[in-house]
């Protein structure tokens, strides 16, 4: 066996399970401000957004820059120092469980403040360009706000609690904004269906939250995890179930196979939402929970690895392969990212904690590019579909580089992001002996490096296929897809086997630490077959979509038999779903609240109708028209009758009044001289 | 206004009185040099003048003679007050500016009363008051 252990098991094992890291100092303990700046943001937005010349976005855009700049510092001073910092408030108390808020700030928790600070920042900024003229842009601002403050409050939790709070908030902002376009029905019910499906896999979190407390008596996260290295015999009881009702939540927002369905559905949101959605929050919470967790999956709860690792490979080809036959290009890249969240998931399943997290840096800052550069094409054409797309190379250069540089970093071309962290995770299956996981992940890089290039000659070369001038997008929208694309490239270089593994050491660093096997150098057999496969794929595609452009098109309609239905149907899960779970169980609901409706609510309803129904008979008809209204009707009849008569007076003939005043004077005159 | 009608008899309202004015501070003036004219001589004119004029109003089809009627009743009434100024003491000058007002008012409602009928005539070709009841029910 290797003997390679890293820094911080061999501190670890010297000062027995503590190592002293820093504490972090103002900014660990003022860290709060992470997650209250977007929920403050989020109320300003909602209530002054209107206003501002911008709509809000300005207000959105300046708290995200806040997170990002706050997410630096703490990133500096976790790799200066390493920072192991945590601090709850209670808010409540249900016997003796604490309901507390708080925050951790560990090497952890500030990679993932970084990823979506600058993932949100640069989204975000990138909106203000792609939402302009949008219905709603103050809501959808509100909304984004709302998604990227969850997924911070999920992050920062120190307690399973807070955990499911951050995560439902998160699921809520993720159906506002998906369904953000609601108008169209589809829109609406994607937002649905995403939040169904996550509704279902939330149960196992939920189930596993309590599963593991209440052996340990504490929802906090490192008081299990506290129990967990001390072997306390307890949790080890509930050690497996609790992980695998966990990984069902994971399961759930990391969107892996069966559960993956709502996700490419979910692209009927705004393009910057698919963005951040897929690059730094929502699906990446699952696999953040795994690695939360992972000290209860390294040796505890062994065994629960084996259906992650399982889950993670069929998720990871399965849904590589649904990325080849879509002509959506945000649906290319939503079955993309399940595919990479399946390496992840692989990873974590496999024991690699330190190259799924990998896998998560580096993919977050390619698949947000690319869905930035989606975004920009659709923007100018006004299409999602590819078939409308070709030959935009040349009016749109800065999306077309930006977009070949997160091609190759996704496919895994050294020396860009995706090389280095794909090569880790499929070193680490080679490493633990899981022969046919590595060739699943061999073919699923393949695939990857097929569909991204299938996706970039059908919409950057050839010739244009849809309708007006396409256009290159404004410079509020491609310079974040500039940084991304930098960022693509050198993402990977923080974890170089052998030369430098820093961002090993920043995400070992947290209070429980576990074993773990780092390897000092690359794995070179691996290496040349990840990168074959990844060259096979490209050329593949060059040869089927590129190299003759006349039938290009021909190609792209030609169809594998047997395996192309499968595939078009997305292995009929939906109708699966739909058929298999969604009608059995509304049909008997429907029947029975049916009759419920028509029996028992019904006859309430109709006996309380006819009781009023009566009462306001009698009202109507005894105390209001005999009554009430006779009375007014007699005054106004008489009033009008007399005032028919009377009008007649008003002859109009002036001297028929003149009569009448001298006859009326001389009566006057009359009485005063009788009666005065 | 009710300076001659008191509790007295009838008869004796138009005697003029001079101890029955002299309690009143009002005395009987009579005109220097001239015959002496009783007070009665110059009300019955104006009772004259003023039914002429109530007659004229209420008959008169034109619209031009019924205002010239009406001149006639206010010519009345300057007679009355012109005649009461002259026959009593400490009246001031009351009769006789009254008399001034009702004159200036009048040429007023004659100027605006002209050219009342003036655009009605114009309009309608007639000055008849009978055709005019369009103010009616």
């Amino acid at each position: 066996m290797n003997t390679f252990t890293n820094l911080v098991l061999a501190a670890a094992e010297e000062a027995e399970h503590s190592i002293e890291y820093g504490d972090g100092g103002i900014f660990a303990e003022w860290a709060w401000l992470l997650v209250i700046v977007p929920f403050v943001a989020f109320v300003a937005i909602v209530f002054f957004g209107k206003r501002l010349p911008r709509q809000g976005g300005e207000i959105a855009v300046g708290a995200m820059a806040f997170v990002f700049i706050y997410a630096a510092i703490l990133f500096v001073i976790n790799t200066v120092e390493g920072v192991v910092f945590e601090h709850s408030v209670e808010v409540a108390r249900i016997g003796s469980f604490a309901i507390e808020w708080g925050w951790v700030v560990d090497g952890l928790s500030s990679m993932m403040y970084l990823v979506i600070g600058l993932l949100a920042f640069l989204i975000f900024t990138y909106a203000l360009g792609y939402m302009e003229g949008d219905v709603r842009p103050t809501w959808f601002f509100a909304a984004f706000t709302l998604f990227a403050g969850s997924m911070l409050l999920l992050v920062s939790a120190p307690n399973l609690i807070q955990l499911i709070v951050g995560w439902e908030g998160v699921g809520l902002a993720s159906y506002l904004l998906i369904g953000h376009w609601w108008e169209d029905k589809e829109n609406s019910s994607a937002g649905m269906k995403a939040f169904y499906v996550n509704k279902v896999a939330d149960i196992g979190l939920v189930i596993g939250a309590f599963v593991l407390a209440i052996p340990v008596g504490s929802f906090r996260i490192s008081d299990v995890l506290d129990a967990v290295v001390g072997n306390s015999g307890d949790i080890e009881a509930v050690a497996f179930w609790g992980a695998a009702l966990l990984f069902i939540g994971a399961m759930g927002k990391s969107a892996q196979f069966p559960l993956h369905v709502w996700l490419p559905d979910a692209m009927a949101g705004p393009t910057p939402v698919s963005a951040l959605m897929h690059a730094a929050t929502m699906v990446t919470a699952g696999v953040y929970l795994l690695g939360r967790m992972y000290p209860l999956y390294a040796e505890m709860a062994a065994e629960a690895r084996v259906p992650v690792l399982i889950i993670g490979t069929i998720t990871l080809i399965i849904a590589g392969l649904l990325a080849v036959v879509q002509d959506d290009i945000k649906k290319v890249l939503a079955y993309s990212t399940v595919s990479q969240l399946g390496y992840m998931v692989a990873a974590m399943g496999a024991g690699a904690y330190t190259a799924g997290l990998f896998h998560l840096w580096t993919h977050a800052f390619f698949k947000g590019l690319l869905f930035l550069g989606a975004g920009s094409v659709i923007h100018s054409v006004h299409s999602n579909n590819m078939s409308d797309m070709g030959g935009l190379r040349k009016p749109m250069p800065v999306t077309f580089g930006t977009f070949v540089a997160g091609t190759l970093a996704l496919a895994g071309i050294f020396p860009l992001a995706g090389f280095f962290s794909k090569d880790e995770i499929l070193a680490a299956f080679n490493y633990e002996g899981y022969t046919a996981v590595l060739v699943i992940g061999v073919v699923g890089a393949f695939v990857t490096a097929f569909y991204m290039a299938r996706t970039v000659f059908l919409t950057f070369y050839g010739t244009y296929k849809g309708h007006g001038r396409p256009h290159e997008s404004p410079r509020v929208m491609t310079m974040p897809m500039v940084v991304l694309a930098g960022l693509a490239v050198v993402g990977g270089w923080v974890n170089i086997p052998g030369l430098y593994t820093g961002f090993t050491d920043w995400v070992g660093t947290r209070a429980q630490t576990f074993a773990e096997h780092h390897a000092e150098s690359f794995d070179w057999p691996v290496v040349a077959i990840g990168l074959t496969a990844a060259f096979l794929g490209i050329v593949a595609g060059y040869f089927l979509y590129y190299r003759d452009e006349e039938t290009q098109q021909a190609r792209d309609s030609f169809r594998i038999p047997l395996l192309w239905p499968l595939l078009e149907h997305k292995y009929y899960l939906d109708d699966l779903y739909m058929n298999g779970i969604v009608t059995p169980i509304k049909g008997p609901i429907a029947r029975f609240v049916d009759w419920t409706n028509s029996y028992v609510l019904d006859g309430i309803v109709n006996a309380a109708g006819f009781v009023t129904r009566a009462l306001a008979r009698f009202v109507y008809q005894d105390l209001d028209q005999r009554g009430i209204d006779l009375a007014l009707n007699g005054v106004a009849y008489s009033t009008d009758d007399l005032a028919g008569r009377t009008r007649l007076l008003q002859t109009g003939k002036v001297q028929q009044y003149a009569g009448a005043t001298v006859i009326g004077a001389v009566l006057l005159v009359i009485g005063f001289v009788v009666f005065g | 206004m009710p300076l001659l009608r008191r509790r007295k008899p009838r008869k004796k309202r138009c005697r003029h009185d001079s101890k029955e004015l002299e309690a009143r501070g009002l005395e009987l003036r009579i005109p220097e040099g001239g015959e002496l004219v009783l007070l009665n001589q110059f009300l019955i004119l104006g009772a004259l003048l003023f039914s002429l004029g109530v007659y004229g109003l209420l008959v008169r089809r034109n619209a031009v003679m019924v205002l010239l009627s009406i001149e006639l009743m206010l010519n009345a009434v300057n007679v009355n007050l012109v005649a009461f100024e002259s026959f009593l003491r400490n009246a001031g000058a009351g009769g006789q500016i009254f008399a001034i007002f009702v004159i200036t008012v009048a040429a007023a409602e004659v100027g605006i009363g002209l050219a009342i009928i003036l655009l009605i005539f114009r309009n309608r070709t007639s000055a008849n008051v009978d055709e005019l009841d369009l103010m009616k029910w």
